[in-house]
């Protein structure tokens, strides 16, 4: 037995000493590569054709992920549920496509709507004549049940937050609305879009809406489509509404296929067994290559960032006491000082993450407000610059030096060591966590790098105890009043979104006034948001990575379709089938 | 028989009971909890909201309260609240003793009641039974391809032992063993899918609007997934049935019967093989089990809509209602398999004595 | 097997006989009976060399990546995908293609990428080398938690029946009640552990197979003669246990473990290809494979090829070969051990 041991690793040996030593040939470049195919990217849609001129028919199929979970308007809390949900119920405002802006317009139930002097009471006008698919009338009792709903604790709903800013709803009469709120909050709007439910289908106590039939097979729509039926993990199909106040969709219907795998959905994607998809950053190239797919690339409102701890997590509290005073955060040991993390911003080669992780979707940002947000983005501000050098001399000047010579520095004998976490499952933020431990390693900060489940995460961050983690946001939406993030009221351990701790009475000054300006005019609020991008830039309690760029790809044989930044199905209902065209 | 069939299943309520309490203390043991992970992506979710929702959840209950709840229907609430949680569902009293108002809710895992879905606000044995109906009709069909593949293989295997084909399916067999399902899986989803174009790669039919579909299509979408998952059942059935045949060929009375001048086919089949096929059956309820066990890697692949990928997402949402509802289906279903299957052996062969 | 001539010591029954020296096999042990037929099964060896091979290279990987000049964890995303190098070196060696081993060279700076790259351009080679290493050792090291724990707890309920035994018989039937594999998947999700404590979930849920035959085991051994007697001439518990009863089992004992090894492995893969097992950027086989599963349908643009094939086939092939070996061993032990068996070969 021995002897096969022996022969073995001296064959082994043999094999290396070859492998190494054996002739090599000589490096070389590759011939110049030829030019990419140029991006065929939707312009902003073809001149659209007007609807009575097409013939109608086809089906419009996409494959999710996930499976919708829940179609009740009020209880669904995850993107797929939501877009069924605007299918088929109707919702008070809308949202322009272009701006993002609330308009009673694009869908919306209310054809305008006033303000009080006091900028606290909002009356809308509803539409006339809006009926659901059975005959029954939508009116303001409908929007008023959902409401109520809301705030009935037998319904497990997860919006309830919206109560904590509407003081009062009240139907006046069938086709007006009349909504209090608790404060001025320009961004209030916001809180008052639920789809709404029929209420001529439910018991007036509530008591059926968590156990409905209508939360997996609604029998009425008031929108563009009717649901048609749905096998759980599957498939759910919707069909044409032929009552639609906007007039019936041309297609006959549509299919969202549930497709777990995303290397299959892409396939399905090229093959045309779907005509819509998201695509991956690293997918994007296989999906070019389609000359039957369009694609359209824009801004997303949302961006990845590393969250740092600013507070020591040994010591976790909240932001304020029960009086509301602030409590002064013991400040974390390392990230604690600005220079730190200032460093850290300059050591990060965000280009070569954006190119190579994001595969080029992605952009460098300076501040928490988005360019999409166009009249509150602070242009003057640029992000953190790649300069190591910058980063090593702010690190000596923090006080960080290497003294021994194992390249992680050290400061009062206590050595540089941070930890990073990130979800495990997201194959994109792993290798984003790979490549900063290496790029922190190069300013000699020993990072520990784990994905982690998101469970964990999620519980680490509330408990606050954790040094960095690796996250994004997504739909922030098109207010830049991100206050949760920022105000010291929302640090509370156990649930709050200012985990990071972040103490700065001064942008909360700003962040209350920035949605208290009487009239809400964007002008006027845009100051205020100048200035706090200027001090979390300075103060970087997040490192901003990266902006979103998404990407979907549609199959060329739907005309009318005209994605914009805010809403790709917004004239869902014009699209039609080009090959079904004579 | 009877007698033993009710003692088994009374043994069976103290495994049920461990299964419970197992369970709901792993689940509970996990970190995070259902509400952070479900409102973590919304920006506009406050603190006062995710309170309220894990009140109504009843996450905010100790957990004896919280496993008596949902596995008897019975909750605990401090001070005398009788008049606030009495219905005509409900019926509640208020325990001086102790200082809790104890409410019956009617429900409870003991009722045939496995809660509400925290995902889909479904009860739980709706999206159970949706589910299995997917993975059965996988299950059984893998399970008969594999023996209709397998025992044959293995009886013949027997019958040339030691020849060019016994070789041969005995390697296959412990290569089937080897091959991690997964990569099987994909392998043969590139293979056929995505290079020859043959076959779809995943679903379960294609989807119409109308929901129709041809036999033909249903049965295209089971090959790759069938394919994958009897290559493991094949190999275990063919070595079973080559070494139960081996060994019946040996007995006395095989011997006899040969000695008397039977004709070899005769001696094969009808003796040999029926004696040999008993031991068969009685693995067969294991056999479905590990197979529906095995499932849940091909439908994660081929996006077959069943009851592994049900609990896995369950799992990783932390949808505490469904995964500790499928640990009871699952441990359900094992105890009865085994079961019959005792029951079964006990039935066929004479010389086994149930005890 | 030596066939010579002995001296007996003499005794009454050998001188009757006959008068000529007999002509005896040399006296054999169990042990050695076993280990001789072992010698003589081509195939158990075969495996057993390839598990010793495997075993080496994950030892030394440290050493090998020095050599080669690879690492894996230092990315270069700049050669993402890099096509294994070892099918452009025989190529270029043998004339037949002498641009594209350059091209590969140029393209990852002159070190050679043998197995090609991942997606952020680490080496595979070194990877699977490192991803061995956490996958044998999660698997050897577990089977011999679950073999102890299955050994002490089935002889423990087997030896004392009464309470233990009927404790230790319900926390096994309610266990086994969930397929193993659900179960893994729900202690690992929940708890997402290290590669270490991984080994132990593992461990601590695999000992039931063994604990149910080492107490079959007990009860058969217990009813026997030579215990009856141990127990008569006044043998302690403990060293009838360990004396008699243990020995007796340990065959057996050793082919389970070894099968245990082999499926171990499948297991832990299966875990890390679902994404509970070992986590990112801890290489191991099964994670490997989960990652590689995104890239499946990933075609080169400029070629059209798929880009991401080496991903795949490499670290599988290497599961396969391994488990095949260690279920090939645990067969050939069996044969080698059981001596019913061995009469029908």
């Amino acid at each position: 037995m021995s002897r096969k041991v022996l022969s073995l690793v001296v064959l082994l040996a043999v094999l290396m000493a070859l492998l190494a030593g054996c002739a090599q040939p000589v490096p070389m470049a590759p011939p110049a590569a030829g030019n990419a195919a140029a991006g065929s990217q939707a312009a902003g849609g073809e001149a659209a054709v007007t609807s009575g001129d097409v013939a109608p028919g086809g089906t419009w199929t996409e494959a999710s992920g996930p499976d919708a979970s829940n179609l009740n308007p009020i209880l669904y809390d995850d993107s797929v549920s939501g877009d069924v949900v605007g299918y088929l119920y109707p919702s008070l405002i809308g949202v322009n496509p272009k701006t993002g802006e609330l308009v009673p317009d694009f869908g919306a139930m209310s054809k305008s709507w006033t303000v009080s002097d006091d900028g606290l009471t909002y009356t809308f006008q509803l539409r006339d004549g809006i009926t659901w698919s059975d005959g029954d009338p939508v009116d303001s009792a409908d929007f008023k049940f959902t409401y109520d709903a809301v705030n009935n604790d037998q319904v497990q709903s997860p919006r309830t937050y919206v109560w904590e800013q509407i003081e009062s709803v009240e139907a006046l009469d069938p086709l007006t609305v009349v909504i209090k709120f608790k404060q001025v909050k320009c961004d209030a709007l916001g809180d008052v879009g639920l789809g709404w439910l029929p209420s001529h289908l439910y018991a007036a106590d509530f008591s059926d809406i968590m156990t409905g039939a209508e939360n997996e097979a609604p029998r009425v729509s008031a929108g563009p489509f009717k649901f048609q039926s749905w096998t759980r993990d599957d498939n759910l199909v919707v069909v044409r509404n032929d009552t639609y106040w906007e007039g019936a969709p041309k297609m006959d219907g549509s299919i969202i296929k549930v497709v777990p795998d995303a290397g299959s959905r892409l396939s399905q994607l090229q093959s045309g067994e779907i005509d819509y998809l998201t695509v991956q950053p690293n997918q994007i190239a296989t999906a070019e290559g389609n000359s039957n797919l369009v694609r359209w690339t824009y801004n997303d409102d949302g961006y990845s960032y590393i969250g740092l701890n600013l507070a020591n997590p040994a010591n976790p509290q909240n932001g304020r006491d029960e009086d509301g005073n602030l409590i002064p955060q013991e400040p974390h040991p390392i990230l604690g000082d600005v220079r730190v993390r200032q460093a850290i911003a300059h050591a990060i080669d965000y280009q070569s993450i954006i190119d190579d992780i994001f595969f080029g979707q992605g952009y460098p940002i300076a501040a928490n407000v988005l360019p999409p947000i166009d009249w509150a983005v602070n242009k003057e501000l640029k992000p953190y610059t790649y300069d190591l050098e910058k980063a090593k001399s702010l690190l000596v000047e923090a006080g960080w030096v290497d003294g021994n010579g194992d390249g992680v520095r050290e400061k009062d004998g206590k050595p540089m060591e941070l930890k990073l976490t990130t979800n495990a499952g997201n194959t994109t933020r792993e290798d984003l966590g790979v490549y900063v431990q290496d790029q922190l390693k190069q300013i000699g900060i020993a990072v520990d790098f784990q994905a982690i489940d998101f469970g964990t995460l999620l519980e680490q961050m509330d408990a606050q105890a954790y040094d960095m983690y690796i996250l994004g946001w997504t739909g922030l939406g098109s207010d830049p009043n991100d206050e949760s993030f920022w105000s010291s009221k929302f640090d509370v351990v156990g649930s709050g979104f200012n985990n990071t701790s972040y103490q700065n009475p001064k942008v909360e000054e700003l962040l209350v006034k920035g949605y208290s300006v009487p009239g809400c005019k964007p002008e006027d609020r845009a100051p205020y948001y100048y200035e706090i991008q200027q001090i979390i830039h300075d103060e970087l309690p997040y490192i901003f990575l990266s902006g979103r760029v998404s990407n979907d790809f549609y199959n060329a044989r739907w005309g009318n379709v005209d994605p914009q930044v805010w809403s790709f199905k917004w004239n869902m209902d014009k699209w039609y089938d080009k090959a079904l065209q004579p | 028989m009877v007698r033993y069939i009710v003692r088994r299943l009374l043994q069976a309520i103290p495994t049920l009971l461990g299964v419970s309490i197992i369970s709901f203390l792993l689940i509970s043991a996990a970190p995070g909890d259902p509400v952070s992970l479900r409102t973590a992506g919304n920006a506009k979710m406050t603190p006062k909201a995710k309170e309220t929702m894990r009140r109504q959840l009843g996450l905010d209950q100790p957990l004896p309260v919280q496993y008596l709840s949902w596995f008897a229907g019975v909750t605990v609430r401090p001070g005398d609240a009788v008049a606030e949680f009495s219905s005509d569902k409900v019926r509640c009293a208020f325990v001086t003793v102790i200082g809790y108002t104890v409410c019956d809710t009617g429900g409870g895992v003991i009722r045939g009641d496995l809660g509400t879905s925290i995902d889909t606000k479904q009860p739980v044995w709706e999206r159970l039974v949706e589910r299995m109906q997917a993975t059965l009709e996988l299950g059984v069909i893998s399970l008969l391809v594999s023996l209709l593949i397998g025992v044959p293989l293995g009886v013949l295997s027997a019958v040339y032992r030691g020849g060019f084909f016994d070789n041969v399916v005995r390697v296959m067999a412990v290569i089937f063993r080897s091959v991690p399902i997964y990569w099987m899986a994909l392998l043969l989803l590139l293979f056929f899918s995505v290079w020859l174009g043959w076959l779809p790669s995943g679903g379960r039919q294609t989807v119409t609007l109308t929901g129709e579909t041809t036999l033909w299509d249903r049965v295209q979408h089971l090959i790759l997934p069938v394919m994958v998952l009897s290559f493991g059942p094949i190999a275990f059935f063919s070595r079973i049935m080559r070494t139960e045949t081996l060994e019946v060929t040996h007995t006395d009375y095989i011997r006899t019967a040969k000695a008397k001048g039977l004709a070899s086919n005769q001696v094969w089949f009808t003796h040999a093989l029926r004696n040999a096929l008993i031991p068969l059956m009685t693995v067969l309820g294991p056999a479905l089990v590990g197979v529906l066990g095995g499932a849940v890697v091909t439908e994660t692949i081929f996006a077959w809509p069943g009851m592994g990928r049900l609990t896995i997402n369950a799992v990783f949402q932390q949808d505490y209602p469904l995964v500790l509802g499928a640990g009871m289906f699952f441990a359900v279903l094992t105890i009865i398999g085994y079961l019959l299957s005792d029951i079964f052996y006990a039935l066929v062969d004479p010389r086994v004595r149930l005890e | 097997m030596a066939v010579e001539q002995v001296k007996l010591p003499s005794s009454p029954l050998t001188r009757t006989r006959s008068g000529e020296e007999l002509l005896i096999r040399k006296p054999q042990t169990f042990w050695g009976m076993a280990i001789g037929s072992l010698r003589r099964d081509k195939l158990t060896l075969i495996a057993l060399g390839f598990v010793v091979l495997i075993g080496l290279l994950s030892l030394f990987a440290g050493v090998i990546c020095g050599v080669l000049g690879v690492d894996p964890n230092s990315t270069n995303p700049r050669d993402a995908f890099a096509q294994p190098y070892v099918w452009a070196y025989i190529r270029w060696l043998l004339g037949i293609d002498l641009t594209t081993a350059p091209e590969l060279l140029y393209k990852s700076g002159g070190v050679p990428h043998w197995l090609g790259t991942d997606q952020l351009g680490r080496d595979q080679l070194a990877r699977l080398l490192y991803g061995g290493r956490i996958s044998l050792s999660i698997a050897l090291v577990a089977a011999a938690i679950a073999m102890l724990l299955g050994v002490v707890v089935g002889a423990a309920a087997g030896y004392f029946g009464g309470v233990v035994d009927d404790v230790f018989m319900w926390l096994i039937n309610t266990v086994t009640s969930i397929p193993d594999i659900y179960l893994l998947i729900i202690v690992n999700a929940i708890f997402r552990p290290s590669p270490m404590i991984l080994t132990l979930y593992l461990g601590l849920l695999g000992w039931f197979g063994t604990a149910r035959f080492m107490r079959g085991n007990v009860l058969k051994v217990k009813s026997l003669d030579y215990t009856t007697s141990a127990k008569a001439s006044g043998a302690t518990d403990r060293r009838i246990i360990t004396q008699h009863i243990i020995p007796n089992c340990l065959p057996v004992i050793i082919v389970i473990t070894a099968i245990d090894v082999g499926a171990l492995i499948l297991t832990e893969s299966i875990l890390s290809f679902l994404g509970v097992g070992v986590q990112p950027p801890t290489p191991s086989w099964g994670n490997m494979l989960y990652r590689a599963n995104d890239f499946l349908f990933l075609r080169d643009p400029a070629t059209g090829q798929l880009a991401a094939l080496h991903l795949l086939f490499w670290p599988g092939i290497l599961t396969t070969l391994t488990v095949l070996s260690f279920y090939l061993m645990g067969d050939g032990l069996r044969d080698a051990l059981d001596p019913m068996l061995r009469n029908k070969r």
